[in-house]
């Protein structure tokens, strides 16, 4: 093993390089053993490289590094490890030698999901549905740990009990941000947390661009749930492309800022993401699927005189089916109508209905118990029947 | 025989009996003052010597030894400068007392025999009463505050020569007309509710917090009128006892903060320390281990604006009061306990930007978790009711009609009050539903199948933790007292169940 750290630190050489020399040589050991002669038959490396190569024939460094490797509980995934997965490997950026904590399983491959730390509820709804959709076909999610969308994907596939992998850009010792320590914790318990930097390693600016080119270069297809023009997804989209990779992304409001980027992936010829299936190996959208999207809010709507008809028993598809088998009262329904669109404050619901706000906090607090309307966050109600995307 | 002069010293909120002896020896003139007095009492020497020059008093040219008995205790403050003058004055025989055998006296010397006020006169006053005392001689400007205890005969004078003659009963004393002060305001505070308009369901919420003795935390944007709710909350406690009055008129006495009211404090206290605020601040301490905002807020409203911003120590430290109803502060040289039963009203941001609900926000869930643990678990746990309170359109604001006003609200409040007085009568330090106990709850809770399964309901969507359980019974009990109903509904039950919005939003987090 000291031999792959030592490999890895020599200075002056790159990814390319030690690749090159790997493949003349077979082993770390046999590169760490060859002469000046030997070292000048691969390519691209001349006398200079091959004097500093020699000049750096030590394993002190790495034998200490591995100690304190090996205290931490961090394993290492070499280029020739089984675990490593061939896809990965194909990318030309893959680096020889990976530390990681946690368990890396067979076809640890899977859907890389990426976005801005920054994101709206529209693109963290977007994004925990599919992670959980994912973790429920057993297809692994790959992302950054970064705050908004990736740390949203990584919660979203543990909540549903799925296995996750996070790509960082600082030592996997290291937990960046701060607060998502708890889940760190989590994805080391079921997943792992990888990382081409040594342990200790702080975040800097210039490695996450090469983090980006990992997680896209793990997953068989990417999906860009929302980025702003020049963010940080898009150099994972750029990987993504350069890899040979299917880029997926979410649909923006044009006006959107925060979702420019997304967009602009559109109209260079990514394909437009509608739904979680999209997202599985060889798949073609089918109608129904598109469909189904929009069946739950076209149900709730209330039609033009304000009367919800099939409110009173109504049926969901997927997981979030439920029925009432009583007749709502005027009041519920009129509530029900109020909330069917967009979430709503009890002052709002009030001025909207005309009942009393004092009247509503009981009638509030009962249907949600019901399960027709829900929480949202800063003490907002909406209609379950309006929220298509409730992970419950 | 020494000469005897009663005067009185602090002990925390009061006051004891203190004989001030003086006593002339043959020695070098000079005057030692003995008793375990702080600088102010030693320094009182200065004064005193000056006072009696300058009052044309002759100053015994002898040894003056002046002991503040019982001589064990500490005793700080001015104020026994005139029992030492009168003392010196009575040694010296220039002083004959004919007019009364037994009197207290307190009161601070300028160099010009000038009375000046002093700090902690209502509980001297009190103590002198206790000790069976009838008389009090004391500056003019502390008239006020010792005249709120009935039965003594209080005289205030301006200047040393006064009472000197008023004792010898050269001169009678004429009573002040400010003397009458018992007559306050109907209404003594300066807002009222109805000025919060079209926010009636947080209103409810309010009311049962002050009904109930619940402690409240308003969650909310900068600007949404957090702090006006909070302004008005002491409007609708039920006004303070007698008894009530006099504890916290003594701690302000105590704090010197009642210069220049000198009026019983009538009015529920309401605090509201700046965040910046440091533990001893909020708790006592200082040198002196005088009383903090804690004991201050004693009997009213103690109100935390931007709860996050303070340093999670500070908070900490409340927990203790908050269980006791007082604080014992231990100082090098003090050790006072003071009483701190109050209202604890808290406000903060719902996130780090402010925004949280709104398209603005860009927090994610993890930061705003982290953000709201900056209140420890035990503080978070005592706030029996977290609501948001939601921003008012103020440009619409004239639609709005005028809130219910405070004066209705408190009756509301005080009839809850009467039917948990009436409940807890037997029951030793437990006033409100707030503080009631696991046994208590199980007593005085008892819930149909209906309610239960309602409860069930919720513990099963919002993942609520066990221990909250008792929250939502102690506030859906409150709700049914303001209706004045003997058990709890299931109305109480689904409307207790809204009082804590954090808790339920805690589980839709998308966090691990």
């Amino acid at each position: 093993m000291e031999y792959w750290i030592w490999l890895k630190q020599i200075s002056g050489i790159g990814t390319i390089l030690e690749k090159r020399l790997l493949d003349r040589f077979q082993s770390p050991q046999a590169v760490y053993e060859a002469c000046v002669e030997e070292l000048l038959s691969v390519e691209g490396i001349g006398p200079t490289l091959a004097t500093v190569i020699r000049q750096q024939r030590s394993l002190d460094q790495a034998r200490n590094l591995l100690e304190e490797i090996l205290k931490q509980d961090i394993k290492l995934l070499t280029y020739h490890d089984p675990l490593y997965p061939a896809m990965a490997q194909q990318s030309s950026e893959a680096p020889t030698l990976l530390y990681y904590k946690g368990k890396i399983r067979e076809n640890s491959t899977g859907v890389a999901i990426v976005g801005s730390r920054r994101c709206t509820d529209y693109g963290k709804q977007a994004a925990v549905e599919a992670a959980y959709f994912l973790a429920q076909h057993d297809i692994p999610v790959i992302s950054g740990l970064a705050k908004g969308i990736d740390g949203y994907a990584h919660t979203a596939c543990l909540k549903a009990g799925g296995y996750t992998i996070a790509f960082l850009g600082n030592g996997v010792d290291i937990c960046y941000p701060k607060e998502h320590d708890g889940l760190l914790a989590g994805i080391i318990e079921n997943g792992a947390v990888i990382s081409e930097y040594p342990p200790g390693t702080r975040p800097r600016p210039e490695y996450f661009p090469e983090r980006n080119g990992l997680i896209s270069s793990w997953g068989h297809k990417v999906f860009v749930v929302e980025a702003a023009e020049n963010g940080g997804a898009l150099i994972t989209a750029d990987f993504a492309r350069a890899q040979g990779k299917e880029v997926y992304a979410l649909p923006h409001e044009i006006h959107n800022v925060t979702g420019r980027g997304a967009n602009r992936l559109i109209a260079e010829g990514a394909h437009i993401y509608l739904h979680p299936s999209q997202l599985l190996p060889e798949h073609d959208l089918i109608d129904d699927e598109i469909d189904n999207v929009f069946i739950a809010t076209a149900e709730g709507r209330p039609s033009k005189n304000g009367e919800i008809q099939s409110l009173n028993r109504m049926k969901r598809t997927n997981e979030k089916t439920f029925t009432i088998d009583r007749i709502l009262t005027n009041i519920e329904k009129k509530i029900l109508v109020s909330l069917s669109f967009a979430p709503k404050t009890i002052e709002a619901i009030s001025e909207d209905t005309e009942i009393d706000q004092i009247q509503l906090i009981e009638f509030l607090s009962m249907m949600e118990l019901e399960g027709l309307i829900r929480t949202y966050p800063g003490g907002r109600f909406a209609a379950v029947i309006c929220s298509q995307n409730t992970v419950s | 025989m020494a000469s005897i002069v009663k005067s009185f010293a602090i002990w925390g909120v009061d006051g004891y009996l203190v004989d001030v002896e003086t006593k002339t020896i043959e020695g070098q003139p000079l005057i030692s003052i003995v008793g375990l007095g702080d600088t102010a009492v030693k320094e009182a020497r200065e004064r005193v010597e000056a006072a009696l020059r300058d009052g044309h008093f002759r100053f015994p040219e002898m040894k003056v030894v002046i002991n503040l008995a019982p001589s064990d205790l500490k005793k700080s403050g001015s104020h026994f400068d005139l029992p030492m003058a009168l003392g010196l004055l009575m040694e010296s025989d220039q002083l004959h007392v004919n007019r009364w055998q037994d009197f207290g006296c307190i009161g601070e010397l300028s160099l010009n025999a000038r009375l000046r006020s002093c700090t902690g006169v209502l509980p001297m006053v009190i103590a002198a009463k206790q000790a069976g005392m009838k008389n009090i001689i004391l500056p003019r400007e502390n008239i006020h505050e010792a005249s709120l205890v009935q039965g003594m005969n209080v005289v205030g004078f301006d200047y040393l020569r006064e009472v000197v003659q008023f004792l010898e009963g050269e001169k009678e004393y004429t009573i002040q007309k400010e003397m009458n002060f018992h007559v306050a305001a109907e209404d003594p505070y300066p807002v009222d509710f109805n000025e919060v308009q079209g926010q009636e369901a947080m209103l409810e919420y309010i009311v049962v917090a002050a009904a109930g003795g619940h402690n409240l935390l308003m969650i909310g944007a900068p600007g949404c009128g957090k702090s006006m709710i909070a302004k008005r909350i002491p409007t609708i406690l039920p006004s303070m006892t007698e008894e009530e009055a006099l504890e916290t008129t003594k701690i302000y006495s105590v704090a010197g903060m009642l210069k220049g009211k000198g009026n019983l404090i009538k009015e529920r206290p309401f605090r509201a320390p700046h965040h910046n605020a440091s533990t001893n601040a909020l708790i006592g301490g200082g040198n002196n281990a005088t009383p903090g905002e804690i004991s201050l807020a004693h009997n009213g409203v103690l109100f935390l604006d931007e709860i996050a911003e303070f340093s999670k120590k500070t908070l900490d430290a409340l927990r203790q009061p908050m269980e006791d109803k007082q604080v014992t502060i231990s100082r090098v040289k003090y050790t006072n306990t003071y009483p701190a039963g109050f209202m604890l009203v808290a406000a903060m941001n719902p996130c780090p930007c402010g925004n949280y609900g709104s398209d603005k926000c860009r927090c994610s869930d993890y930061e705003v978790i982290k953000y709201r643990q900056r209140l420890s678990g035990p503080i978070m746990d005592r706030m029996d009711i977290q609501k948001y309170v939601q921003p008012v359109n103020f440009i619409n604001l004239s639609e709005y009609a005028f809130g219910k006003s405070s004066k209705e609200l408190r009756e509301r409040v005080e009839l809850a009050r009467g039917i948990q007085k009436k409940r807890f009568e037997k029951i030793a330090g437990i006033n409100c539903n707030a503080q009631m106990g696991h046994a208590l709850i199980k007593e005085f809770c008892e819930l149909d199948a209906e309610c239960q399964r309602l409860l069930q309901v919720a513990y099963d969507r919002f993942k609520y933790s066990a221990r909250t359980y008792y929250k939502y019974l102690k506030v859906a009990r409150t709700f049914a007292d303001l209706d004045g109903v003997a058990g709890i509904r299931k109305k109480d039950v689904a409307s207790a169940l809204m009082a804590r919005d954090l808790e339920k939003e805690k589980a839709g987090m998308m966090v691990i």
